[in-house]
């Protein structure tokens, strides 16, 4: 093993070894100092993980191919990865004294967080099909328990076996469909499936190829939760505590739309009949619609970022259809930005939700949320300032990502999709802004008592709101950190 | 072709079709003790399968691994847990079980159906090229998954395109990594277990 | 010093950023400053920033030349690159003047209104955020930046209306001029994308210069129509900020904000922004005789439409509301006529007069502790001596009935230009169209001189209908908001004698100023008509006056005779629809608000409920499942979620097979 392997997998391991160390924590050191040490721990471990892959992406000059091509370290791979990192750093960050109030160990809280990082980080780098799904399953399962984490919510235990289930299921159609890519072409590698698909001897086998190539396609689509597959994404997002929620609808999803790409970069060539350009140009469109109209009717808060995390993924397809319709020289820094935002954005507003939540009650619905501009003053304002970003407002960097994901579908000549998009950013403004207006809503004749908060989801909203500014003014440093 | 090859495929055929079999009744059985025997029937086909796919290795793994172990520790929580039957039943309406069948059913056909109906209408010998590609020869592929190569099914083939990297062959196959991910894998499932298990006392400090 | 002067090029960064330093210093430790120190620091940066305004001004009249400064590239992404740079030439250098002034003496005013009101820092740190923006608009050099500045006022003006969220109206007031707004958006967003598609950039200058650069690209663009699309979009936009027909609406909601608010965002500078636009691509925008059409017509209806409807409301505010609507009109008329500098001359002469009308109403309704129904006042003129003159001259101005008084001046310039213009397609074309219009504007003059004195008869001059303690506690308010009113007042009289035209004696030199951003060689210079221009003025003035006097007699003596026109038939009919609007609003709940939240549950109940789950279980159920359904938002049941996730991959399969099946 020489110096440059171990440094292309130098996050796993620090992933796995920080993961196994917060595991063994429990037995050896008691309770009350067990919870500071795991967390101080895990966090470290994050930090150095962020700190390996920025180098990385620092000195990184060409494409490493690791294990006989099992992994590839490549821009946009470590590039997704440290969104995600910078979103489980977050979430972390957030979860400090807060777990004991889900789950009583929380030990065993953040080993799961950081191995379902670890799955993350290995999907967007995976290069073939074994590991992708090894990967996948890594997170998924971790993901899984996660939800269903707090015991004592019946609503947990429910929406963890629904994402159970469904997660199963789609999975299901994953394999068959990697059976049939696999049956088709006899490889397991992604360029080399691309060469059999492209290649004239393989000719009688390319149909079936593709539909195998589909049925890979609904396993990604379930996983971002984009339209046809995204009944779970409301229920599994309001019953899991929302910690876990902050971390579903962030740093999971990135990691679906990294490998997602990565499929779509190397595979859409080899449909000639153009069928997964157009199933997705479909899925964009009903995506964005369907999400941003049913927040519109909802009156729990998680349900509604949960329909507008939707209404988002509809947004990044846009993006990545645009990147599509130019192969030659495709263009996916709007993707990156717009997650990276996006990761910022929702992490921050479930900072305040949580940091906002009393005596061991979620915040759930508008009333519980009303005249919280009053009763802490900075809360309130971050809150709004993060919603404003979701809605795109300027000089939020929400505005920044809207703008260059519209700007490069109209420069890719979709206009019609870029029409409908920004046409329903319009209707989000509504539902964005009944938030907003709630905060500051007061009720006649009534005083709100102040209250504080922990340090963590002040520091973690502060984080958030200090970058989502900076980056609303200054996207171009976004664009240099993620080129 | 000869009559081996026919042979093959009837057998194929035969034990494919006991394991969809055996599938099934692990759903359909109203008896938990039933679907669990069922679903350890299930495998034993599975594992013929396996035999005729030149891995003996791998099939006699499945037998002793998930028929053996996994399913008498299945059928033992199940005895002990003593579930009723009437928990299971489904509470919908008949035409929701038949619309669901008639959903699913389409779909099992449909798939069959479009691969069929895309795979040229003769292919008169596997082409080697194309399935066997990757192993480096026939007899590798033969011995893929043989007691014999424990290591290299593991392992998988060393990676001879990598220059830089060829000359150390210990760790560099494709599935190492997949490998050691699963291991990963089964440590975070041992950890839900573990959350899942513990019981509600001690839940409650 | 003299260096700083001779020098001022280099920091007009300074014009916009000083208000910005004052948001922020009175945004964060605001609160705990005594009130003294939150009125000098909201004040003074925006005078500091009118000081820098003036002295830019007079360097660019000085030089004839723009003021340039390009601090660098901002950002750049595939092929994109956006640069941040300031500019004030001949058009920003009043704008920002305007803005600043106005913007300052508003900010003075404030002081008195807001007296005693808890959040006070908090409301000077708005206005002081509010006129960065505008300045960041109407000084970026370039479209993404004029777009932030853009949007920007839109969030202030959100904020500042729902100022007091002490009720759910405001808040709503506010949400709904901020959704308009952004309807108004999405048209300018795409037009300058659709901008950059084309020319290749964002900067204003360097539109222009592409203009010239390719004139056979240009015109296929202009043959190809795509140059209608931009400016028409571009024109959505205007729309929005500007409150034209169709989105007007918000503005009259927009009135539930505090006064000064009202005065400086409403009346003077943001809802402006639109007309500034069009004057700062008027390159663009004279290129398309299609759109320039369309404005004109927008612009002509709205302004009579939004006259119609001021002379019959009671809310003191609301007929300022519906005047600031219908003199929008009237610029928007002027600008599509290629009447640029005109339109820039009632726009300035407009935000004297009407911000001193609505900072006069702000002391009427202080005076009156809030109560802002005209048909509650009357008698006024005794107790409110300043306030009544200063609002008399204010009236004067706006409906242009006195000679030589600034809204005289820029309303026949406009009425002037419109007569003569020569333009028309498809069905117009052959029409003597400016006659048309002019007839429209001169319409609308007519409504505006009757409820101008509409208003100061019920107010000032009728008997009043106050108790009689309330009315004898009736008294001035402070000093300041005195000492504005009377500045205010002085700027709307003498305010438009940079623009005398050379018919009246003057040599326009606010035209030739301004001539040299909207092209000198262009065919609407000062050109002499014989008598026409003559006649056309005696025409309006002596009508106009006729009206007004009309008016002040009919509501000043409380003649007998509107209340009886308005008791039956017609009149009623007329009355009625006037005073509700003709409905409008009901008609936008009724077909956007409640149609869309109507689709969204629609798509819901079909999607979920019919045709996943009322199809498996079966019509027969269907009413129990919307019943369930009203308490569950989606079905729940992890059986449907699966049987809907292979219907999905059925339907994809399908697709796929149909697609490929003659291969």
């Amino acid at each position: 093993m020489n110096i440059t392997t171990l440094n292309g997998i130098l996050p796993i391991l620090i992933l796995t070894g920080v993961g196994l160390l917060v595991l063994l924590v429990e037995a050896f050191i008691e309770r009350d100092r067990e919870r500071r040490f795991a967390f101080i721990l895990s966090l470290a471990g994050i930090i150095a993980t962020l700190v390996s892959l920025f180098s990385q992406l620092v000195h990184h000059d060409a494409d490493l191919l690791l294990f006989g091509g099992a992994l590839i370290v490549d821009h946009t791979g470590l590039a997704f990865s440290i969104i995600i990192c910078l979103g489980a750093l977050l979430v972390l960050i957030l979860s400090h004294r807060h777990v004991t109030r889900i789950h009583r160990n929380a030990g065993e809280f953040y080993s799961l967080i950081l191995f379902a990082t670890l799955g993350m980080h290995a999907l967007t780098i995976s290069n073939d099909m074994m590991t992708f799904f090894v990967s996948l399953e890594v997170m998924s399962v971790a993901v899984y328990i996660l939800a269903g984490v707090n015991r004592k919510s019946l609503k947990s235990n429910e929406s963890a076996l629904k994402y159970l289930i469904l997660g199963a299921f789609s999975t299901a159609f994953l394999l068959l469909g990697i059976a049939f890519v696999y049956g088709a072409t006899g490889q397991m590698g992604f360029m080399e499936i691309k060469e059999a698909l492209l290649s004239e001897a393989n000719a009688p086998f390319q149909s079936v190829g593709i539909l195998g190539l589909i049925l890979i396609m609904v396993g990604f689509i379930f996983k971002i939760g984009a339209f046809p597959f995204q009944q779970w994404v409301p229920d599994v997002y309001e019953g899991a505590p929302s910690i876990v929620t902050a971390f579903m609808a962030t740093c999971v999803k990135t990691a679906a739309f990294a490998i997602l790409l990565r499929g779509l970069f190397t595979f859409f060539q080899a449909d000639e009949s153009g069928f997964l350009m157009s199933a997705l140009t479909v899925i964009t469109v009903l995506t964005m619609i369907f999400g941003n109209f049913m927040a519109l009717i909802q009156s729990n808060i998680k349900r509604l970022i949960a329909y507008s995390g939707i209404a988002h993924t509809g947004y990044i397809l846009l993006a990545i259809l645009a990147a599509l319709s130019d192969p030659a020289k495709p263009d996916i820094t709007p993707i990156l930005f717009y997650l990276l935002v996006y990761t910022l954005m929702t992490v921050g507003a479930f900072a305040v939700l949580i940091g906002a939540s009393r005596g061991g009650e979620e915040v759930e619905t508008f009333e519980d949320i009303r005249g919280l501009g009053y009763k802490h003053k900075l809360l309130g304002l971050f809150m709004a300032f993060f919603f404003f970003s979701l809605a795109g407002i300027p000089s939020t960097a929400g505005f920044m990502g809207k703008f260059f994901i519209f700007k490069a579908a109209i420069s890719k000549e979709l206009y019609a999709l870029a029409v409908i998009g920004i046409l329903t950013a319009v209707v989000s403004v509504y539902y964005y802004l009944k938030i907003v207006v709630y905060l500051y809503l007061k009720e006649e004749n009534r005083r709100y008592e102040k209250y504080s908060i922990q340090w963590n989801y002040l520091l973690a909203s502060f984080l958030t709101f200090l970058l989502v500014l900076f980056l609303g003014i200054f996207p171009q440093f976004g664009f240099k950190l993620l080129k | 072709m000869t009559d081996p090859v026919v042979l093959t495929d009837v057998l194929f055929l035969l034990f494919s079709v006991t394991a969809i079999v055996f599938s099934l009744l692990v759903v359909v059985m109203k008896n938990p003790i039933h679907s669990s025997i069922s679903l350890v029937l299930s495998f034993l086909p599975i594992a013929a399968i396996y035999v005729l796919f030149h891995a003996p290795f791998v099939a006699v793994i499945q037998i002793l691994v998930y028929a053996g172990a996994i399913m008498v520790l299945f059928t033992f929580v199940i005895m002990m847990v003593d579930l009723s039957e009437k928990e299971y039943t489904l509470h919908k309406g008949k035409i929701y079980k038949l619309l669901s069948f008639l959903i699913m059913g389409g779909f099992l056909l449909m798939v069959p159906y479009m691969v069929t109906r895309f795979l040229p209408e003769t292919i008169s010998e596997p082409k080697e090229s194309v399935v066997l590609s990757h192993f480096t020869s026939k007899k590798e592929a033969h011995e893929f998954g043989s007691t014999k190569n424990i290591g290299k099914l593991i392992f998988g083939k060393p990676v001879i395109n990598d220059p830089v990297q060829a000359n150390d062959n210990t760790l560099k196959s494709m599935q190492i990594v997949s490998f050691e991910l699963a291991s990963i894998l089964i440590m975070v499932a041992i950890v839900g277990a573990m959350i899942l298990a513990r019981t509600r006392k001690k839940e409650e400090r | 010093m003299i260096h700083f002067i001779d020098n001022i090029e280099n920091y007009i960064y300074l014009i916009p950023l000083l208000p910005l330093i004052g948001f922020v210093i009175n945004g964060l430790i605001g609160k705990n400053l005594p009130r003294g120190i939150v009125y000098f620091i909201g004040c003074i940066s925006i005078f500091a920033s009118f000081v820098l305004s003036a002295l830019a001004l007079w360097k660019v009249i000085d030089t004839g030349n723009a003021l340039e400064i390009a601090y660098g590239s901002w950002f750049h992404s595939g092929g994109l690159n956006v640069s941040i740079g300031l500019k004030v030439d001949q058009l920003s250098a009043v704008m920002i003047n305007i803005v600043s002034g106005v913007g300052f003496l508003i900010h003075f005013y404030s002081i008195g209104y807001m007296k005693g009101d808890e959040g006070i820092y908090k409301f000077f740190a708005y206005l002081n955020l509010f006129c960065f923006a505008m300045l960041v608009l109407v000084m970026g050099d370039n479209l993404l930046l004029l777009f932030l500045g853009w949007e920007g006022v839109g969030l202030c003006s959100y904020l500042l209306i729902g100022f007091w969220y002490k009720n759910k109206d405001y808040a709503d007031a506010g949400k709904k001029a901020f959704i308009v707004n952004r309807i108004g958006d999405f048209g300018f967003l795409i037009g300058i994308f659709l901008i950059f598609q084309y020319f290749g950039t964002l900067n204003i200058a360097g539109i222009q210069e592409f203009l010239v650069k390719h004139p056979g690209e240009v015109k296929l663009l202009i043959e190809g129509g795509v140059i209608t699309i931009i400016t028409l979009l571009l024109f959505v936009g205007a729309t929005g900020k500007s409150a034209q027909i169709p989105l007007y609406v918000w503005l009259p909601d927009a009135m539930a904000g505090p006064t000064p608010v009202s005065a400086l965002i409403h009346a003077a500078t943001m809802v402006t922004a639109g007309v500034y636009m069009i004057g700062r691509l008027h390159f663009l925008f004279s290129l398309s005789e299609v759109t320039m059409l369309i404005i004109l017509i927008v612009g002509a209806v709205t302004a009579l439409y939004s006259g119609t409807i001021a002379i019959t409301q009671k809310d003191i505010k609301k007929v300022l509301a519906y005047s600031t609507i219908s003199q929008l009109g009237y610029m928007f008329m002027a600008m599509s006529v290629g009447a640029f500098s005109v339109g820039i001359f009632h726009l300035m002469t407009h935000a004297f007069f009407k911000a001193l009308l609505f900072l006069s109403a702000g002391s009427v309704i202080i005076a009156c502790h809030h109560e802002q129904d005209m048909t509650k006042m009357g008698g006024l003129s005794k107790r409110l001596p300043v306030t009544h003159i200063a609002m008399f001259i204010g009236m004067l101005a706006l409906s242009g009935t006195v000679p030589y008084i600034s809204g005289f001046l820029s309303k026949d310039l406009i009425l002037e230009k419109v007569f003569l213009f020569e333009g028309g397609l498809g069905v117009l074309s052959g029409l003597p169209v400016g006659k048309i219009f002019w007839g429209v504007g001169l319409i609308t003059a007519l409504f505006t001189a009757f409820y101008s004195f509409r208003l100061m008869g019920m107010t000032f001059w009728a008997k009043t209908r106050m108790k009689d303690e309330d009315y004898h506690h009736v008294k001035e308010p402070s000093k300041a908001m005195s000492t504005v009113l009377i500045l205010l007042a002085v700027l709307s009289i003498v305010g438009g004698w940079v623009g005398i035209p050379e018919i009246l004696g003057g040599n326009n030199p606010f035209h030739s100023f301004l001539s040299k951003v909207f092209d000198p060689t262009s065919a609407h210079g000062e050109v002499h008509h014989g008598n026409t221009p003559y006649i056309l003025m005696g025409v309006s003035t002596s009508l106009g006056i006729i009206l007004a006097i009309i008016a002040a007699f009919m509501y000043g003596k409380n003649w007998s005779f509107p209340e009886r026109f308005t008791q039956k038939g017609i009149g009623k009919l007329l009355h009625r629809l006037s005073y509700n609007k003709y409905y409008i609003d009901e008609l936008y709940e009724v077909l956007f608000v409640k149609t869309i939240m109507k689709g969204s549950r629609l798509l819901w109940k079909w999607v979920d409920a019919f045709i996943i789950d009322g199809l498996v279980n079966g019509t027969g159920r269907l009413a129990q499942l919307i019943a369930k359904l009203g308490q569950n938002v989606q079905t729940g049941n992890v059986n449907t979620y699966a049987l809907s996730i292979v219907l999905g991959v059925m339907a994809l399969l399908t697709w796929f097979m149909i697609a490929t099946y003659n291969n």
